[in-house]
């Protein structure tokens, strides 16, 4: 029997590129949930697909297509400006796989911190995210997000 | 000493890039976090700025930033004995036509004390630096922290 020591550093990397994918799908994510803080609503937007689907528990159905995206990014701004609360969408432990025909499939964590005028942050969800990612040129574009919130599920 | 490019094949080795800034992150905050001030300080480049809050007036070049965090900290504690530790995520990457990065993301602070299991979560803050490579290594060069609770 032969032990398996993967003393080169391309053996401890895994397979070839996936270092890379995963840091640009972190990146990807970091972009995407700023935008969502900021209410930049067509900038977030921009990052699905035209025919996007979102489905979130909050929601009666699935949004789809992003003139009901930007809609849901212009409520939160109306809610935040009507003495709401300054939302922060953490995201975590991703999981990133590729599929058939260059789609990525990811799942994560995502926490929502929220923080009141003058006041002190709290936790305020638990959820989990599932993607499906696509290439638009060079950017990756949501075309598929299930959010489940642990409340809820 | 001239400011090296870090944009230059960056389409390539995007995913390269956002790594060594996390990697950059990891170890500047341990320095933070163990209150190392002039190490940390070290991690900005001489003429560094850092801004904590926006309450508070910004420290200039190293030996302010490293007096400014232990004054921070003593006002906030005194002599209180607790552990922090800052928490960094959703990182934003972006390089500057004159070579710097821009970098914009979020930070949470959890502060534990002895024998006590729970820890003390906040506050909830966005902080944007700018990073620049001297002699092949990365520095901070300015650094405004923004707590969400003076945000708006």
């Amino acid at each position: 029997m032969t032990t398996e020591t993967p003393d080169r550093i391309e053996d401890l990397a895994g397979p070839s590129g996936f270092g890379d994918l995963y840091a640009r799908v972190q990146r990807f994510y970091a972009h995407q949930m700023q935008l969502f803080d900021l209410h930049d609503a067509d900038g977030w937007a921009a990052t699905f697909t035209e025919d996007a689907v979102f489905s979130v528990p909050t929601l009666d159905e699935p949004v789809r297509g992003r003139p009901g995206l930007v809609a849901n990014v212009l409520r939160n701004r109306r809610r935040q400006e009507d003495g709401g609360e300054q939302h922060r969408h953490w995201i975590g432990m991703l999981d990133v796989r590729t599929g058939a025909d260059g789609v990525l499939h990811t799942r994560c964590y995502a926490l929502v911190h929220a923080t009141p005028r003058g006041g002190d942050s709290r936790l305020l969800r638990v959820c989990v995210m599932e993607d499906e990612l696509v290439r638009d040129g060079g950017e990756w574009q949501t075309r598929r997000r299930v959010v489940t919130r642990d409340d809820l599920a | 000493m001239t400011v090296q490019t870090i944009g230059e094949g960056l389409a390539a080795d995007e995913g390269a890039l956002y790594a060594r800034v996390q990697q950059f992150y990891a170890e500047q905050v341990a320095l933070l976090d163990d209150l190392r001030a002039e190490e940390f300080a070290a991690t900005f480049t001489e003429d560094g700025v850092f801004a904590p809050s926006p309450s508070v007036p910004a420290a200039h070049g190293r030996a302010a930033i490293a007096a400014a965090l232990l004054a921070a900290h003593e006002r906030r504690f005194r002599s209180e004995e607790v552990r922090r530790r800052h928490w960094y995520n959703m990182l934003r990457v972006s390089v500057r036509p004159d070579g710097a990065l821009h970098t914009r993301y979020y930070t949470l602070v959890a502060v534990t004390r002895p024998w006590n299991p729970v820890p003390d979560i906040g506050p909830s803050s966005v902080v944007e630096d700018l990073l620049v490579l001297r002699d092949g290594a990365l520095l901070t060069r300015e650094r405004r922290v923004v707590p969400d609770h003076l945000s708006f």
